[in-house]
């Protein structure tokens, strides 16, 4: 069956008793951030993944599409927030094709909760869910427990508090769309310079009542890789060579070579993306 | 028959512990003459049924049920017994018809007691369930149980241990 | 589990909690739901304008204290209930249901729920009602009722100054002066005052600021 497998729950157990550590779960670390302003909501994150101490991604998606205008920043499990916003967006979608209406906000985040209280934490997906509806902008974050929040403006993660900082500091009532960009953007900046989880770019979606959402990938990218002033290459021939023996790898190769052709090409190299 | 909403974590919280004296030694179970094997700690802290203690496992094993359970309670509550019974009663019907539908629409392997919901079902038991609109992990990862992850569950799958 | 040792489960790691001072306080024509807003993870607030009073009906209102999941739920589940009890019998629920559906609630699932919730309602027979549901699922019809962690530092006080029948004006200065009590002796209560009034009007909601309250 998908889901949970507990086959391992009583070994680990006993193996803990026994005074082996148990591996700790690490969660990533992240900032994200959402705010409404007049006609719309924004919704923010940084883009570095984590694994424990390690940047495992300099530049990973955290807005998750849910469906065409509701948007959702994760932190927390990334898988989690990767899977659970996948199966809200099918769910929303056959709902919107039975019931022949708009997906709504409340309804996606009465499933998320729904979903999540389940689980009792065991899916560890942290999230802002923004959008706008039929019923206007609304913006909502829900812990992995499956508590909701309501509010103008949410931070979540290991950065959120350097970004509600700022958001404490700035907000306003009755923000523009540019204020409230840069507002969300200046957040995530804070995490992303004062929390260890979060880092690398901001990452931003805009979603306006009548106009399709924006994704403005990167929309802040203050941790550019500068081009070095030296170059630190080594010039050939500075190791020496003493000896050289080459060596066939095949000894009697099952069939003949007619032909052998051998490209130079110095520079070029495949890297897997 | 109550509201019950979560289902409940069938372990005990605590294990009787004989009351026995200084001199005394607890008498261990003689294997041999009772020709039994030792029952693992586990049984002593869990329900029979239950091999594992985890408490999420038995509430997702459980989730469904106790929500059928609480939905035929609540159908009982508001319009008389007739209405859970009608509805088990169709339930049990497409079970029955089962063998009947064309491949295509036969995705039913787990059916539990009473007509109750298991979760991967054929669409006839989904719109009697309201599960026609949803979507969860078992709709879209199902058969996994046929790929074992793991080489030693392979290698017991192959030799048929 | 025995029914009558319940192992009450502290709140799950990184669960949200409503660490909290709740009250509500039935008057001359009505009643009074009364809650700060703090809701907490750890020692982090996770969010400081927090609605702690949530409808279950028109006028029938509950404030959550404990887990903020299980509550909301819980809320959730009686909202339902209440919406069908409406359709079926072609007129409202009284409170007295409403806290009956908590109640059970609460009760047949103690093991699995950290719930403490004040139900209060007003319904043209009854007038203002309060019933408390705290932890193991057991019901009270009370006066005024408080909860919460913050209520303890205020049962004192509480039972001095609360008089039968009071004016809705003398019942809102009760429960702000209780509650800006609470706040500023429990470490998990704080931020804003929401206050929701139920009379035969229908529902008034109110809010009270820390520089507000705090001045007296």
């Amino acid at each position: 069956m998908p889901g949970f497998n507990f086959d391992n729950y009583q070994r680990n157990n006993f193996l803990a008793a026994k005074g082996y550590p148990i591996p700790k779960a690490t969660s990533t670390g992240t900032t994200i951030v959402g705010c409404r302003f007049d006609g719309g909501v924004v919704i923010a994150a940084d883009t570095r993944a984590t694994e424990g101490d390690i940047v495992a991604d300099k530049n990973c998606e955290k807005l998750h599409r849910i469906s065409p205008t509701i948007w959702c920043a994760g932190a927390g499990t990334a898988a989690d927030c990767e899977f659970v916003t996948q199966l809200m967006s099918s769910t929303l979608e056959l709902h919107a094709l039975s019931t022949g209406r708009k997906p709504r906000v409340v309804t996606c985040l009465t499933l998320l909760k729904q979903h999540l209280f389940k689980y009792q934490g065991h899916v560890g997906a942290y999230l802002i869910v923004a959008g706008v509806d039929p019923t206007g902008p609304r913006l909502f974050s829900i812990h992995a427990h499956g508590s909701t929040d309501v509010g103008y403006y949410l931070s979540l993660g290991s950065g959120s508090m350097a970004a509600m900082a700022v958001l404490e500091t700035k907000w306003k009532e009755s923000l523009t769309k540019e204020e409230a960009m840069s507002l969300c953007a200046e957040a995530i900046e804070a995490g992303i310079w004062n929390d260890l989880g979060s880092g690398s770019n901001v990452d931003m979606c805009v979603m306006e009542v009548d106009n399709p959402a924006v994704l403005y990938r990167n929309y802040r990218t203050p941790n550019e890789r500068s081009t070095k002033e030296k170059s630190y290459k080594f010039a050939r021939g500075t190791t020496a060579i003493l000896k050289e023996k080459v060596r066939p790898v095949v000894d009697s190769v099952p069939f003949d070579i007619f032909e052998e052709t051998i490209i130079k090409d110095d520079d070029k190299m495949e890297i897997d993306t | 028959m109550s509201l019950r909403v979560f289902p409940q974590v069938p372990y005990a919280s605590s294990v009787p512990k004989p009351a026995i004296s200084s001199t005394q030694v607890p008498e261990l179970a003689n294997h041999i003459v009772v020709s039994k094997p030792p029952a693992p700690m586990a049984d002593a802290l869990n329900m029979p049924s239950e091999p594992s203690s985890h408490p999420l496992e038995s509430r997702l094993k459980n989730w469904e049920q106790t929500q059928f359970d609480l939905k035929m309670e609540n159908l009982r509550r508001l319009f008389g017994t007739h209405e859970p019974v009608k509805r088990v009663m169709e339930l049990e019907a497409v079970n029955a018809s089962l063998p009947l539908y064309p491949d295509v629409l036969r995705r039913a392997e787990v059916v539990t007691g009473n007509g109750a919901p298991g979760s991967r079902t054929d669409p006839a038991r989904e719109i009697l369930l309201g599960r026609d609109g949803i979507v969860d992990w078992e709709d879209i990862y199902g058969g996994m149980e046929e790929c074992p992850l793991d080489f030693h569950t392979d290698l017991e799958r192959r030799i048929k241990i | 589990m025995n029914g009558i040792q319940v192992d009450m489960k502290a709140l799950k790691a990184g669960e949200v909690n409503l660490g909290t001072s709740i009250m509500a306080v039935s008057f001359d024509g009505g009643v009074i739901l009364g809650a700060d807003s703090r809701t907490t993870t750890g020692a982090f607030i996770a969010n400081r304008v927090t609605d702690k009073l949530t409808q279950v009906h028109d006028t029938i209102w509950c404030c959550r204290s404990g887990s903020a999941a299980d509550t909301q739920a819980v809320a959730d589940i009686v909202q339902y209930h209440l919406q069908m009890y409406t359709v079926l019998n072609a007129e409202a629920p009284s409170t007295r249901v409403a806290a009956a559906v908590f109640q059970e609630l609460c009760y047949a699932n103690k093991d699995m729920l950290t719930a403490g919730i004040i139900c209060a309602g007003y319904d043209s027979q009854y007038g203002g009602e309060v019933y408390s549901i705290p932890l193991g699922g057991s019901m009270h019809k009370q006066d005024y009722a408080i909860a919460g962690s913050g209520s303890t530092y205020i049962y004192g006080f509480c039972n001095t100054q609360y008089k039968p029948n009071m004016t809705k004006e003398d019942t809102i200065t009760f429960i702000k002066s209780a509650l800006t009590e609470a706040i500023k002796w429990d470490g998990s209560s704080g931020g804003v005052i929401r206050m929701v009034v139920l009379t035969k009007d229908g529902v008034e909601r109110l809010i009270f600021y820390p520089d507000d309250y705090q001045k007296d």
